[in-house]
């Protein structure tokens, strides 16, 4: 269970405060996976980041139980000089996993190579996401953090990921914020909206796109 | 089983699973520190050894140039020793935890990853380097003949620990702080560089002061600290002007400080 108890959020900005979140309670339930939806700048990385305690809120408490992710594809918490081995095996480390299995799953899966055992500013943008990518899989989370993409690589790579992702979702939640509809649909059961600094949680799916759309067309 | 005991049961295990959550956290990003501290250069772990070694090799030469051998019983090697090792422990760990946050904000990136984690981390690592350096160079003293005999362990201890909460209280004042006023690290460089070598009894002891001096230098706790950690080591050695009560109670009072204000200033910090 992930859960916001009268979570806000604001940035001082140029234009003045903008209240990001505010007040939110919101429930993210074992099992289900929910999409939440926000036009540009509505804070939807801001929201991800927080649930994963790469963010503080200003005010109000996260609960988090079972092993969260950090925000998927994400590579900024990985070191540079390290080598993927010794990153991977960090990560192991810090969510009490297997090192042992962590490193082979992740060397098989990123397609790596002798790369693996290389320092990781050594990697090209596609190897490093694959890694980042593969890292996660590995880790058997019950909860995956998702910040828009979930694309790396190429087709053969992005198709292989996507099957192996979908085969984790059978038992882990997803949460994912984005304004895709596609993105949305293919990984997610709920979604909800973000704007205003309010979310909106819709039970049908279909609604939810309604309402954004909407919402698309009084913003253009 | 009654409610309230199942209860309290839940509870303890939600108490020990979350220490267990921090020290394995804690363990990964020393382990993560020590690999691209001293891991990158073969070297990198010789360096931390030339500050102690080029002072008590300077300091034992300039003794026996003098002809003063003796310093109440202890060797001039031992003496620069003993002195250096509250002072460095205060300010390596200082440095560390001052900068452990910034150097390290993409952790956070982690779900269980915490800033007080890394405050954690890089002052334990740094306490196991200083530490380690030391035992190393009086194991290498008592090899090259010298009588090492620790008086009073127990005091000793306490003393390094007086030390190393005074590093980290600064440390995390620092820390809290600079994100705000970003001055404020070189002033406080200005005052716990130099400042503090010549005064916290690093190469002589309160005895021999003159007492208009020495009761100006009192006011720093980590002479009563140096001086406290000589007389757990040295049987010929008992210095009169330790104030328990004062250096004890300044050494943690700023360890408290450091604490609170990270915790009500951190996030603000990070947030901007």
């Amino acid at each position: 269970m992930i859960r916001l108890e009268h979570v806000s959020k604001s940035y001082k900005s140029r234009y003045g405060c903008v209240q990001v979140l505010d007040d939110v309670c919101m429930d993210f339930p074992k099992g289900h996976s929910v999409g939440v939806l926000g036009l540009n700048g509505a804070g939807k990385s801001t929201l991800i980041k927080i649930i994963g305690g790469t963010e503080y809120a200003d005010k109000g408490r996260i609960v988090r139980e079972g092993k969260v992710s950090w925000p998927m594809g994400y590579t900024g918490g990985f070191q540079g000089s390290m080598t993927g081995r010794e990153n991977a095996r960090f990560v192991a480390r810090i969510y009490g996993a297997d090192c042992r299995e962590i490193e082979a799953f992740t060397q098989d899966f990123a397609e790596l190579g002798f790369h693996f055992d290389m320092p990781l500013k050594s990697y090209s943008a596609g190897m490093k996401g694959r890694f980042a990518f593969a890292v996660s899989l590995a880790c058997d989370f019950e909860y995956y953090l998702v910040d828009e993409t979930l694309e790396t690589g190429d087709a053969r790579y992005r198709e292989k990921f996507r099957r192996a992702f979908e085969e984790r979702r059978e038992r882990a939640s997803v949460i994912l914020v984005s304004h895709n509809e596609q993105t949305i649909r293919r990984n997610c059961d709920q979604a909800a909206i973000l704007n205003g600094g309010k979310i909106h949680v819709f039970d049908d799916i279909n609604e939810a796109f309604k309402e954004y759309r909407l919402l698309q067309t009084k913003v253009a | 089983m009654s409610q309230a005991t199942l209860q309290n049961r839940s509870a303890l295990r939600d108490v020990i699973g979350a220490f267990e959550l921090q020290s394995r956290v804690i363990g990964a990003i020393i382990l993560r520190e020590t690999k691209s501290r001293y891991g990158e250069h073969r070297l990198g772990f010789l360096w931390v050894f030339i500050e102690p070694v080029l002072f008590v090799l300077g300091f034992a030469v300039l003794h026996t140039m003098l002809g003063a051998r003796d310093h109440q019983g202890m060797t001039p090697e031992l003496f620069m020793l003993t002195g250096l090792l509250p002072y460095m422990l205060f300010r390596d760990v200082m440095s560390q935890v001052s900068a452990s946050i910034n150097g390290n904000r993409a952790l956070l990136a982690f779900p269980q990853v915490t800033t007080f984690d890394l405050i954690v981390a890089r002052a334990l690592l740094e306490l196991g380097t200083v530490v380690a350096v030391f035992a190393i160079l009086v194991t290498a003293l008592v090899l090259a003949g010298q009588d090492v005999a620790i008086e009073r362990p127990l005091a000793l201890f306490g003393s390094y620990l007086l030390a190393f909460g005074f590093g980290i209280g600064v440390g995390a004042v620092l820390a809290a702080v600079s994100p705000f006023f970003p001055s404020i690290k070189q002033l406080a460089a200005q005052l716990f560089g130099r400042p503090m070598f010549f005064t916290s009894g690093v190469f002589f002891t309160a005895g021999q002061l003159p007492e208009s001096v020495r009761n100006v230098l009192l006011y720093n706790p980590l002479l009563h600290v140096t001086e406290w950690s000589r007389s757990a080591f040295f049987a010929s050695f008992e210095s009169q002007f330790i104030e328990f009560g004062y250096m004890t109670l300044f050494c943690l009072s700023i360890l408290s400080a450091g604490l609170m204000l990270h915790s009500v200033l951190q996030k603000r910090a990070l947030a901007r």
